[in-house]
């Protein structure tokens, strides 16, 4: 949900992590990380990257790369660890639902790659 | 050339929420978020609860809605300060972000209250996912909704500690057994306080005005 405004945010990130290098290649790739429970759905992120950023020949032409978070969830009552997508979780081993998500609902920007033309 | 950046993307929203929370503390003030699915019943429970705090608290309104100022038109005999967010005019928004109360609080003597209620759009998914800064977030499920509301809006039930039961007076009517309601709130989020309330009829009413009284002590203390 919210991949829109979640684009654009990503964009604005972006041109802020851009800006801020000097360079004057454009961003070749962008690296995100999306947790499996984020609710962004990584196509719409990248559909709506790419509108965004249309007029932007800095920013337009990169890939957006998304790696998915997968879930870790941990059992309060009784430690278990343990990935299950979805919000309902029961433990694995006791059955308790009092249960906290550690992993799987990242939304992150983690890297910008620029092509420096192989220059040292 | 990789730049890292290691960045949440809701980043802002997060920032600008963590300075609402500092600010409503340092004006000895809480800020309560109430959501839920359209028509559940959040205008029908704030007019009873400010008629209940008159006297008590002093409290104001943010009203969230796509359109109309309808709701706050409701609340206006309640003589609070009350102010109507429409986000159709920010892009038709489905959800209240942490910069829309932060300039809506502006509109009010933060100094001369001390709970501001936000009526977050009628919505069980999204208003989930950003956090507006609130020292409370509460949630309303009502009794012609069905049981199974908590079990597909997962992170509604999840993220709020206290989840309302509304509209009680119809229970029987509706011939729901509303224990099932709350078994699957407790299902999804164990650690609940789950009320049951009919806010027409004032039944459960006094367990959430004091609960909102016990908070805002506890806040300011």
């Amino acid at each position: 949900m919210h991949e829109f405004s979640v684009a654009s945010e990503l964009v604005r990130t972006v041109e802020e992590a851009f800006n801020g290098s000097g360079a004057t290649t454009p961003v070749t790739v962008v690296n995100v990380i999306v947790g499996k429970l984020s609710g962004v759905v990584p196509d719409y992120l990248k559909h709506y990257y790419e509108i965004i950023t249309k007029d932007n020949p800095m920013l337009s032409g990169a890939e957006v790369r998304v790696e998915i978070q997968e879930v870790e969830a941990i059992c309060a009552d009784c430690d278990e660890v343990f990935g299950e997508d979805s919000f309902v979780l029961a433990c694995p081993k006791c059955s308790s639902t009092n249960v906290v998500i550690r992993k799987g609902r990242e939304l992150m920007v983690d890297s910008i790659e620029i092509d420096d033309g192989g220059e040292e | 050339m990789e730049i890292k950046i290691v960045k949440d993307i809701l980043e802002s929203n997060n920032v600008t929420a963590d300075e609402n929370r500092k600010f409503f503390k340092e004006k000895k003030a809480v800020l309560i978020n109430i959501m839920s699915s359209p028509g559940a019943g959040k205008t029908e429970l704030l007019d009873a609860t400010l008629g209940m705090l008159d006297g008590a608290l002093r409290c104001a309104v943010v009203e969230g809605d796509i359109c109309t100022t309808m709701d706050a038109e409701r609340l206006t005999h309640r003589n609070v300060p009350l102010v109507q967010i429409n986000t159709d005019t920010l892009g038709g928004v489905c959800h209240l972000e942490a910069s829309m109360i932060r300039e809506s609080v502006a509109n009010f003597d933060i100094d001369a209250t001390d709970v501001v209620f936000v009526e977050n759009v009628g919505n069980l998914v999204c208003p989930a996912e950003f956090d507006i800064g609130a020292n409370l977030s509460v949630a309303l499920l009502s009794s012609p909704e069905g049981p199974d509301k908590p079990l597909k809006y997962p992170l509604m039930f999840k993220t709020c500690p206290v989840v309302i039961l509304s509209k009680m007076d119809i229970v029987e009517a509706l011939g729901v057994d509303i224990d099932e309601y709350e078994r699957n709130i407790l299902k999804v989020n164990p650690t609940a306080k789950v009320l049951r309330v009919s806010a027409k009829t004032g039944a459960g009413m006094d367990a959430w005005i004091d609960l909102l009284k016990d908070l805002h002590k506890s806040n300011v203390g």
